[in-house]
């Protein structure tokens, strides 16, 4: 987002929207440090003491934030992780004399470990029940310190020095701009890191994780490592929480702490960056502000936590930022300094039966036509790869009683576009997830050139080098056309994460590198001026067509279209035929799904029948078109062609 | 404690367990969605009993109906407030997790303004010796509590089975729109489900408590330990409930001969961890599909 | 066209997923004890207008009316009490009940006072589809694709339906299955029922069926008496295409 030339808000609504975004952040930004620095600039002690656990809590809820919002996956017992960084660095500190500075480390590698053995069985099953076992482990964590004869038990440690650089003891000031110096940092790296093809991948995942699979992206691993990172978050914080008071016990960590994490990021805004600042802020004030609070609390946090999901949904943050937007695009329309000049988004589009003879036509001069215009950037992309085909051969597949593929063999060669048709119930769909390892066989294998597909899971058979599209465009929604091609593209990283974490030039690079690529495929798909379009204003044929473009950027040598003309009209068809034709051009493995006729009938090298799971014809399109088997299939006669 | 005592203790502290997640089980089978609250329900019922028991001084039996009736009230309450509005507008999310959560620790305070802290003992509501088997005693509250887990379980079970009502409720589980089509009033399904977990989560209060005593926090506990029952045996079964809950129970019972009774939390958590590496479905369930 | 009041109006309607419109305003009727297809390729919108019609969803515009009821202000799960017996396509039924509990829950929005024709509706079930008595006590899981497909149809007729509305009944059967069905659907006729049967395998529904409508891509392009229909040309040529196209030229070089 660009900072315009002026200060005041000009020109075309996105811009304004722009400056607004900008602006507000800004302030916003401005506001927190100023809160945040206000009892260091008054040298208020009893302020200081208060907002030290804020700035020990906003740690641990950044990272919870983070894997809630970036991962889907609700690491609710935070806590726990927190209470066992805590144990360990007070226990290092105050029995084994470590310094502070080398427990520090210790203890978040120790608490990011724990989370990790504890969660990860959850994590594989995911949703609601890993939720459910962090809050678990939450409990336990403390218990164990209860019993254990290292922690004190009861009593807890008492003896936790504070922490000192050179041998001279931090004063209180000192240990509270450390915590926020920790909490800047770590955020900054986190921006950093979001910021990177690994950030996308994140997003990407969170918006489908079959999509995010199918362009080779490790969902399992990702969700585990985006649990790592929240747990080094509540370690780091944990380790600190000890040395604060001096002294440690199991009350500490009641169940309340859990639900004050969680609230915090839920109020905060769940995904936005301050929000769980702005979260945790709140509730610690609060209880010091209204007398007779802590009576109350747990009410109060319960219900600001139904009230939140229910009604402010997008949290505080988000929705003062909306607001903010919105005043000032109001302002500028009321004082005339916008100019609309978006056409308004199409919703129902009318096709004239003329239309629809026009495309027929337009679709028979493009397979007499031979290439097709749209080859620019594709040039030579498989230039040197292996050319083999895509081949199954006698899979079938029985789901409980019903055989939805029997015996299925076909093969699908480079710079040819093969299309599978067949009636209702035929299996084609079902085929199509097999070859992309959505389910595995019951008998035959499902190969490419020597590398073998069946019984691998998706994100293998993507490695291998197929993409697909869906049924329903799977884009990611609040991205630009650019960024999502490029969230295709995670493979193929050539960075390390410390680099990206400290925004190195080849890190910078890296991401260029990605940024030319994406607005090259683009081009080759026909959105070039769209590129930094938000991804959901595009058309219905537009995001198909950016489906296809993040397909490609996975580097694949085959791709496959599950029914890809669905709910596209006449020029977009004809737009998508022109780029397949292209793609097939290229030598690439294009297979395709389909109901449309027309396009399959005239852009097909080769087409596959299928009715009852079985293959009734593989050959041409003159001849499956004139084959009175098939006719048989669709009309139910064997019929006199 | 010989293995045997703690046998029997195991089991009646299971069906308390079992209790719980058959509260859970029709809830989660009527909506997909885990209630949190459901443990604090289960405390309801005891505080109640307590109120009614203790300071009022009322029957045993008086008490049923009350109980069983305000817990079911209050259920449908919370479900109206945690619940409905996001079934309503199609959120497909979690935040049931989060708002579930929410009212659970509401209704913990609510428990704690009005009953305060302090951990509420209740009499047997049986009076009498205990029962011997084998020289292991059995007491009356434990086994009511055995017996009023087994009727609800498997009266639930044979109720679904054989009613139409209740194959209607086991169809609106299976594929709702299906059952919709079919003419079944899948909203007022899902609403029968919470009163009757009501009813069922406030029986499960009420005859615990006098083994437990009432105490306001008890919820949270609960809901952690119905939910491993729930992973133990599965979903969509009732029975399974009962079986995941009794070995959760007997497990715990035996393993705490030797150990300090502070970790009986991580022994549930290690049977948690065990079940989710080997069989996430659980012993009887069926294979549901994630929430994602 | 049609003789007497529609049981079944269905008028201009227009529906929606989101943000794409794929019926743009379609008008079908069926009248009494009439049978009538819709025919049309997948993504035509078959099973769209099959699930509105029978008020399982909802629309942007248009109207559909059941006799002089009005089907969008009846609640959905009312929808059988009107007399409509909706059979979903691929045959959804509940796999983890018996076949018996299946076809009992289809007779559910009768209640109390249905318990006397419930043994009737049985057994019209059971004489038509021979296979479903058989294996009544079977889990309805473990059926063949077609066997549960007669089960659906089944589950339907019991809630003595004064429409049946058919989703693809044929999808992915054997040919002699397909026979099977469609034979079982001629032995309603004397019952008085009318059928709204969306299909695919043209012939064995021309066949059945009184009249016709084509759906393409959101739209009625042809409709007419089952016996015009069945020589029209036009009607081929919407599932594979012009026959003529194919044979002269070539996949492109």
């Amino acid at each position: 987002m660009s900072v315009p030339k002026s200060l005041l808000p000009k020109g075309s609504v996105d811009q304004v929207v722009g400056w607004a975004n900008w602006t507000g952040s800004r302030f916003g930004l401005v506001l927190l440090a100023f809160a945040a620095l206000y009892p260091v600039l008054t040298g208020d002690q009893s302020l200081l003491l208060q907002y030290i656990p804020i700035g020990i809590y906003a740690i641990v809820t950044v990272g919870l934030n983070f894997c809630l919002g970036s991962a889907g996956e609700f690491a609710l017992g935070q806590a726990g992780v927190f209470a066992a960084g805590a144990y360990t660095a007070g226990i290092l500190t105050s029995e084994y004399h470590w310094s502070f500075w080398v427990a520090l480390p210790f203890a978040v590698v120790v608490a990011a470990g724990v989370g990790l053995l504890a969660g990860a069985p959850g994590l594989r099953v995911g949703g609601w029940y890993f939720a459910l076992t962090t809050l678990f482990v939450a409990a336990v964590i403390p218990e164990i310190a209860e019993v254990s004869p290292h922690t004190g038990g009861q009593q807890g440690i008492g003896t936790i020095p504070f922490p000192s650089v050179a041998g001279v003891t931090l004063s209180y000031t000192q240990l509270y701009l450390f915590i926020l110096f920790s909490l800047v940092v770590l955020m900054l790296l986190l921006a950093n890191f979001m910021r990177s093809r690994w950030g996308l991948a994140f997003v990407s995942m969170r918006q489908s994780n079959r999509a995010a699979e199918s362009t080779g992206i490790a969902v399992l691993r990702m969700k585990l490592l985006a649990y790592t990172i929240a747990g080094v978050f509540a370690g780091y914080a944990g380790a600190i929480l000890p040395h604060i008071d001096g002294y440690l016990s199991p009350d500490a960590f009641p169940f309340s702490l859990s639900i004050l994490f969680i609230a915090a990021v839920t109020i905060g805004g769940i995904g936005s960056f301050a929000g769980p600042v702005v979260g945790v802020a709140l509730l610690q004030i609060l209880p010091n502000a209204v007398s007779g609070f802590t009576k109350y609390s747990l009410l109060i946090y319960g219900s600001l936590l139904i009230i939140g999901m229910i009604f402010i949904r997008d949290g505080l943050v988000p929705t003062a930022r909306h607001l903010w937007v919105r005043l000032v695009v109001a302002t500028s329309r009321r004082r005339g300094w916008v100019a609309d000049d978006h056409p308004p988004p199409r919703t129902d589009v009318e096709v004239d039966d003329a239309v629809d003879a026009a495309i027929a036509e337009e679709l028979e001069s493009f397979r007499a036509a031979g290439r097709a215009a749209a080859g620019g950037p594709l040039d030579g992309v498989l230039e040197g790869t292996r050319r083999d085909p895509l081949v199954v051969d006698g899979v079938s597949k029985r789901f409980g009683g019903v055989q939805a593929l029997e015996g299925v063999s076909l093969a699908a060669e480079p710079g040819q576009l093969t299309a599978v048709i067949g009636p209702n119930g035929s299996g084609k769909t079902t085929l199509l997830n097999m070859v992309l390892g959505f389910y595995s066989v019951d008998a035959g294998r499902i190969t490419l050139g020597d590398r073998v597909l069946s019984g691998r899971r998706p994100f293998q058979v993507s490695r291998a080098g197929v993409a697909r599209t869906f049924q329903t465009p799977v884009i990611i929604p609040g991205r630009s056309c650019c960024e999502n091609v490029m969230s295709g593209m995670f493979r193929q990283r050539r960075v390390t994460v410390a680099e990206i974490l400290v925004r190195a030039p080849r890190a910078r690079r890296d991401w260029l590198a990605a940024r030319t690529k994406a607005l090259d495929l683009l081009d080759a798909v026909g959105l070039g001026p769209e590129a930094e379009r938000e991804a959901s204003s595009l058309t219905a044929g537009q995001q198909r067509l950016l489906e296809i473009a993040r397909a490609l950027a996975t580097d694949p040598v085959a791709i496959l279209l599950d029914e890809p003309a669905a709910g596209l009209v006449g020029h977009e068809v004809t737009a998508l035929a022109t780029l397949l034709a292209a793609l097939r051009d290229q030598g690439y493995i294009v297979v395709l799904v389909e109901h449309n006729v027309n396009l399959v009938m005239s852009i097909a090298d080769h087409v596959v029948v299928l009715d009852q799971g079985r293959v009734v014809a593989d050959a041409d399109p003159a001849s499956v078109q004139a084959d009175p088997r098939v006719l048989a299939c669709y009309l139910g006669e064997v019929a006199n062609a | 404690m010989t293995y045997l005592t703690a046998l029997i203790t195991g089991i009646a502290t299971g069906c308390l367990y079992a209790l719980v997640a058959l509260g859970y089980n029709l809830v989660y089978n009527a909506t997909s969605v885990f209630n949190f609250a459901q443990g604090d329900l289960v405390t309801l019922g005891g505080l109640i009993t307590y109120t009614l028991l203790v300071t009022r001084n009322w029957t045993a039996i008086a008490v049923v109906l009350p109980v069983v009736i305000a817990v079911a009230l209050v259920g449908l309450l919370q479900e109206r407030v945690s619940i409905a509005p996001l079934l309503r507008r199609g959120d497909t999310s979690l935040a049931w997790v989060i708002t579930t959560l929410g009212a659970s620790v509401v209704l913990q305070n609510v428990f704690q303004l009005i009953w305060g802290s302090q951990s509420k003992p209740v009499p047997a509501l049986i009076s009498g010796g205990p029962f011997y088997i084998w020289h292991a005693p059995l007491t009356y509250s434990n086994a009511l509590i055995i017996g009023v887990a087994f009727a609800c379980a498997i009266g639930l079970e044979v109720w679904s089975r054989i009613t139409l009502a209740g194959k209607a409720w086991r169809a609106t589980s299976e594929d709702r729109q299906a059952a919709l089509v079919r003419g079944v009033n899948v909203r007022r399904v899902g609403s029968i489900s919470f009163l009757v977990a009501g009813v069922v989560s406030g029986l499960g209060g009420m005859v615990t408590v006098p083994v437990t005593s009432a105490v306001f926090n008890s919820g949270s506990n609960l809901a952690l330990y119905g939910f491993v029952a729930i992973a133990i045996g599965g979903f969509g079964n009732q029975l399974g409930a009962l079986v995941g809950g009794i070995v959760l129970g007997v497990v715990e019972a035996e393993l705490l001969l030797w150990v300090n009774p502070t970790l009986s939390d991580a022994i549930a958590l290690g049977v948690l961890l065990v079940v989710l590496m080997v069989r996430p479905t659980g012993l009887l369930g069926y294979r549901r599909e994630r929430e994602v | 066209m049609l003789e007497g009041r529609a049981v079944l109006d269905v008028k201009d309607l227009r529906v929606a997923y989101g943000e794409l419109e794929v019926l743009h305003g379609v008008s079908v009727a069926v009248g009494d004890r009439e049978f009538v297809t819709v025919l049309g390729t997948n993504g035509a919108g078959k099973s769209t207008l099959l699930r509105s019609a029978a008020g399982a969803m909802r629309w942007r515009s248009g109207s559909v009316m059941f006799g002089d009821v009005d089907v969008r202000r009846t609640p959905a799960h009312r929808i059988p009490n009107l007399g409509i017996g909706y059979a979903m396509e691929r045959g959804r039924i509940f796999q983890r009940q018996t076949v018996a509990s299946n076809l009992e829950l289809g007779a559910y929005p009768l209640g109390r006072a249905g318990k006397a024709r419930r043994a009737g509706l049985f057994d019209r079930v059971y004489e038509l589809f021979p296979v479903l008595e058989r294996k009544a006590k079977l889990q309805a899981g473990t059926m063949s694709g077609g066997e549960r497909q007669m089960l659906a149809i089944g589950q339907a007729l019991m809630c003595d339906p004064k429409l049946l509305i058919l989703d693809e009944p044929s999808a992915g059967l054997a040919p002699i299955l397909v026979s099977e069905v469609f034979a079982a659907l001629g032995r309603l006729r004397p019952e008085g029922l009318s059928l709204l049967l969306a299909e695919q395998t043209v012939d064995q529904a021309l066949s059945l069926c009184d009249r016709g409508y084509v759906l393409e891509a959101g739209r009625i392009v042809l409709e007419g008496p089952a016996a015009s229909l069945r020589q029209d040309d036009a009607v081929r040529e919407v599932y594979i295409g012009v026959l003529g196209q194919g044979r002269d030229q070539g996949p492109s070089a």
